[in-house]
């Protein structure tokens, strides 16, 4: 079996307000695999994702990319940002700019000097956007305002953002939390198929223990800053998510 | 025990007294009263009398129908003048645009305060905006005048250096009230700390940031009137000139024009910057 894309050991991280987000998280995750992390909020689900691409710097453990260990110097991160996409719970789009800025944002790494006070990009990267913009459905819309579209139009732009940088793997922070239930099965199922289209592997936090069954190759149950579980989505059963959730989880 | 009914009465039960709650009471209308005082005593001290408008004010009558009679024949002169008053107001707010950009990110709390060389640069930019904004225009313009002479110049830098100090203080006011989501989004995707910057803030103040600086217009185009009164270019040399001179019908083209263009920029720039905010 080919090492493991990610792999998170013993991870800690306390935030300054004392706050024990991650108390030694460990687990992997391979090439073209799609791994959810759910458990309650708090848990510290969305502190490990940003542990993992230094938005959040670590206070103990290690993270592995590719086999090699994460730093944490603002020159490593930035190349290591380049070959990981995120996807936000609140999009996180200008609203002001147009949905092809947007999604170019994902190309920023790569952009000249020159061009960067001008907001211009080279036509690469244009494409390479339009082309992000297409597997996500909304080519057509390239011209709009990002704040015009609807919430889930908004995320997909946020989607086709990371998918621009081309990316190995994709990190998605409670990507559909903040859209309507049906919103949010449509617009993941789209996420999920373009995953497995580009045989990206994905790392992602969600809320209901429905979409990460439906969409997950692999669970990890977080509990109070720790893994609890791991297994197939199948093997979630009630005492376990009794495990993840506490006593009061009733299916 | 009573049960209260939809129609009953209830007494409410009174209210438990904080400590101190009297002696705060007391001072409260301590400090009401001395203020009335101080009020009563500043009326007395300014020698406040509208009377005094209708029983002295013969000269002051003769005056404003002077006024009201405007002469013609400099109002070709005073148009040039008022011009300049713009333009100096125009450039003096350009220049205060061109440092305070910059500057506004040195002040603002969310970009800064992360680490101890940040709290530095925040408090000593913060210090600089707040004593440029102490000095008035006017004192900046005297300052000035005696540094490059007379002329529309000293106006500009007084106009500029002053505004720095507002500018400053609004723009770094706005990169403090942005939404952070977009910064850390432009951060994931690997951009550089110019980037952040370029791509995650500005668009998001640039709106505020132009209101802001069309306001600051409106307010220097008045700013810039006082200060030709002490030569530092404009109409306002004139104006000050004429009053000098008992030419009151002079002065009452110079206000016309003053009052038409002061007016009309007034409403362009409020309907510039609700269309700002609208958008």
């Amino acid at each position: 079996m080919p090492a493991p894309i990610l792999a998170v050991e013993n991870l800690v991280h306390t935030y300054p307000d004392g706050t024990q987000a991650v108390r030694g998280a460990s687990f992997t995750v391979n090439h073209g695999e799609i791994v959810t992390i759910i458990g309650l909020s708090g848990a510290g689900k969305s502190t490990v994702l940003r542990c993992i691409n230094g938005l959040v710097r670590p206070k103990g453990g290690a993270v592995h990319f590719h086999g090699k260990r994460v730093k944490y110097d603002q020159e490593s991160l930035r190349h290591l940002r380049r070959s990981i996409g995120m996807v936000f719970q609140h999009f996180n789009l200008i609203d002001s700019l147009s949905v092809l800025t947007n999604v170019l944002m994902g190309r920023l790494s790569y952009q000249p000097g020159w061009m960067q006070p001008l907001y211009r990009f080279p036509r690469r990267d244009r494409e390479m956007a339009a082309a992000a913009l297409g597997k996500v459905g909304l080519l057509k819309e390239w011209h709009k305002r990002a704040g015009e579209l609807s919430g889930g139009q908004q995320q997909r732009v946020g989607v086709a953002r990371a998918l621009a940088q081309e990316p190995e793997l994709l990190l998605a922070d409670e990507p559909v939390s903040s859209l309507d239930p049906l919103t949010a099965d449509v617009v993941l199922g789209h996420f999920v198929r373009v995953v497995r289209s580009e045989k990206l592997a994905a790392l992602m936090n969600l809320h209901t223990v429905e979409l990460a069954r439906k969409y997950s190759d692999r669970v990890i149950g977080v509990r109070d800053g720790l893994v609890v579980w791991e297994g197939l989505p199948a093997e979630l059963t009630v005492p376990i998510l009794k495990n993840i959730y506490g006593e009061e989880y009733d299916g | 025990m009573v049960e209260p009914t939809l129609t009953g009465q209830i007494s409410l039960p009174p209210r438990p007294l904080k400590r101190g709650e009297r002696v705060w009471a007391f001072v409260k209308w301590l400090v009401l009263l001395i203020f009335v005082a101080y009020l009563a005593l500043s009326l007395y001290k300014t020698e406040f009398n509208p009377i005094m408008l209708f029983t002295e004010g013969g000269s002051i009558r003769e005056a404003l129908s002077q006024v009201l009679r405007p002469d013609w024949s400099v109002f070709g002169q005073l148009v040039v003048l008022m011009n300049e008053t713009v333009q100096i107001a125009l450039v003096g707010t350009l220049l205060a645009i061109i440092i305070s950009f910059p500057l506004a990110f040195l002040a603002a709390k969310n970009l800064m305060l992360g680490t101890p060389q940040g709290k530095v640069v925040y408090s000593l930019t913060r210090l600089i905006f707040n004593v440029l904004r102490a000095f008035e225009p006017l004192l900046l313009a005297v300052l000035f005048v005696m540094m490059v002479g007379m002329g529309p110049f000293p106006g500009v830098l007084a106009l500029g250096l002053h505004s720095v100090g507002m500018l400053g203080k609004l723009f770094s006011e706005a990169i403090e009230g942005i939404d952070q989501g977009p910064v850390e989004a432009i951060q994931a995707c690997g951009g550089s700390r110019f980037q952040v910057i370029w791509y995650g803030i500005l668009p998001q103040v640039a709106p505020s940031f132009l209101a802001f600086s069309i306001y600051r217009w409106d307010i220097n185009i008045r700013m810039s009137i006082i200060l030709g009164i002490v030569g530092a270019g404009g109409i306002g040399a004139v104006l000050l000139q004429y009053l000098k001179l008992y030419h009151y019908q002079k002065f009452g083209t110079a206000f016309l024009i003053i009052l038409v263009v002061v007016t009309s920029l007034d409403y362009a720039s409020a309907w510039l910057r609700t269309r700002l905010g609208q958008k």
